[in-house]
């Protein structure tokens, strides 16, 4: 598989259902994997690429829900369309509130299907590059010294040369010196980008002390 | 005619037309308090059914689903010219199979919702039992109970009537799950069992529940005990007088381990 595969995770008990969604998406070329249980996906390797999940309500063991729930926390880039039998209105309100992409209701017309999964995998693809820039970020962020990374921090507050050669006991020179070297190291010249990198990397400005 | 008679006849004559009428309101009593029992059967199960509606809508939608789906997967592939023969042959494979499960929880349940039952005629317990999981499947499902059928032997026939047998088996489940609403979902078992002997056939339905107190152990079957907040407590009223017009016997007991089990015996049917 390259880079560019996408995957379809159908998650359902329901063996006929499962099968014959597969089927129909395999039809229209789409990679397919099927699992019975939320248990059995999890204990998939993580898939790094764009991708979505079908996934059935009502799972004997570990629910949709719950699956929901824990794809919520890993911060994960597969969006969830989900598909039931025996759906209500509070339990689809709270599906989409968490960020599903839909709530189906068997048996669903496939023009809402193809619908739904055109969204779910155009979100996953922005999710996964996002992710990506912040993984390059974290790299660049992480070829820098401890004393450019603490200057980095200072600058993204907004501190001029002078106020943080102050601050740091340095001569503004050295301050300058540790600049011209940040921006070799993260490939960039201005400070907004400079920033941008930082903040993709989750780095947090040093707050400026009223004193 | 009676001026014909010497007093001592006309009193025999009067004796006998009263003593046939009485015959007659005896026999009408009995009858109504028969069409009674037969109404009160018949609502049990009505209602019984009536709860199950939006899970056998559920379980009719599965199939459905994968009727619908295949058949577009052979459109589609048909359309892109990729339709092998082996493959279109899988397609209509599942779709007979889907459309006959579909039917056969259709005709399940119509026997189950009709008004009247199909009286007394020799059964295959394990089909039985099957069909009743079948109706049974995401009701369970949604109150994420597991359900476990070990079976014993595939040729083991009663007299009786089937669609009452699969009531006593509904009312047993569904209170096997409801016994069960506090258990922590990992142990949220219902065992369904099915044994046999020369004479005897029975079925059991264990649940890891509450288990059955000791305040209503010795009432268990008779009308109006209940320890479920919702319920009249008439299921296991019904199922012991279904069971008992089948001249077999019904049980509850406390298990080992924690819960109850629910269990009947009838006789088994000789010419097989």
């Amino acid at each position: 598989m390259n880079d560019l595969t996408e995957i379809i995770f159908i998650i359902d008990d329901e063996e006929s259902v499962r099968s014959s969604i597969a089927l129909f998406l395999e039809a229209d070329d789409f990679t397919v994997e099927s699992y019975s249980s939320s248990e059995e996906y999890l204990a998939r390797e993580h898939w790094p690429g764009a991708g979505c999940l079908i996934l059935d309500v009502n799972l004997a063991g570990k629910s949709g829900l719950d699956l929901q729930e824990e794809m919520v926390v890993m911060n994960s880039h597969l969006p969830i369309i989900f598909i039931t039998g025996q759906g209500n209105i509070p339990m689809s309100v709270t599906t989409l509130k968490k960020g599903a992409i839909n709530f189906l209701e068997k048996p669903f017309k496939y023009e809402e299907l193809l619908q739904s999964i055109s969204e779910a995998l155009s979100l996953s693809r922005k999710l996964k590059s996002e992710k990506q820039e912040t993984l390059k970020a974290i790299q660049l962020i992480e070829t820098l010294s401890a004393r450019e990374l603490e200057i980095l921090k200072n600058m993204m507050s907004g501190m001029l040369n002078k106020q943080i050669a102050d601050k740091l006991n340095i001569a503004i020179q050295t301050v300058k010196h540790h600049r011209l070297s940040i921006s070799e190291k993260l490939h960039v010249k201005s400070v907004p980008e400079i920033s941008r990198i930082a903040e993709n990397a989750g780095i947090i400005p040093y707050k400026i002390n009223p004193d | 005619m009676l001026f014909m008679l010497n007093s001592l006849e006309t009193i025999l004559v009067l004796y006998l037309i009263k003593l046939n009428s009485r015959q007659r309101l005896v026999a009408k009593q009995k009858e109504e308090i028969e069409s009674l029992y037969r109404d009160l059967v018949r609502e049990d199960r009505l209602s019984r059914m009536a709860i199950l509606t939006a899970s056998l809508s559920h379980e009719l939608n599965q199939p459905l689903t994968a009727i619908m789906y295949n058949a577009q997967a052979g459109r589609r592939f048909h359309k892109s010219g990729k339709l092998l023969p082996e493959r279109a042959d899988a397609i209509f494979e599942k779709i007979i199979e889907n459309d006959s499960r579909a039917g056969e929880l259709v005709s399940s349940v119509r026997d189950l919702m009709k008004m009247e039952s199909r009286g007394k005629e020799k059964i295959n317990i394990i089909s039985v039992i099957r069909e009743t999981l079948n109706i049974y499947h995401s009701e369970a499902l949604g109150q994420h109970c597991i359900i476990r059928f070990n079976q014993q032997d595939e040729h083991a026939y009663i007299t009786g009537d089937k669609i009452q047998i699969q009531q006593v088996i509904l009312n047993f489940l569904s209170n096997a799950s409801k016994a069960m609403e506090n258990t922590l979902p990992k142990d949220k078992i219902i065992e369904i069992s099915q044994q046999s002997d020369k004479e005897f056939i029975s079925v059991a339905v264990r649940d890891y529940g509450s288990g059955i107190s000791d305040t209503i152990k010795d009432i268990l079957f008779k009308p109006f005990v209940t320890s479920h907040k919702r319920g009249f407590g008439i299921g296991l009223a019904i199922s012991h007088s279904i069971i008992e017009r089948h001249q077999g016997e019904i049980r509850a007991e406390n298990m080992v381990g924690g819960g109850a089990e629910f269990s009947f015996r009838l006789t088994r049917c000789k010419d097989e």
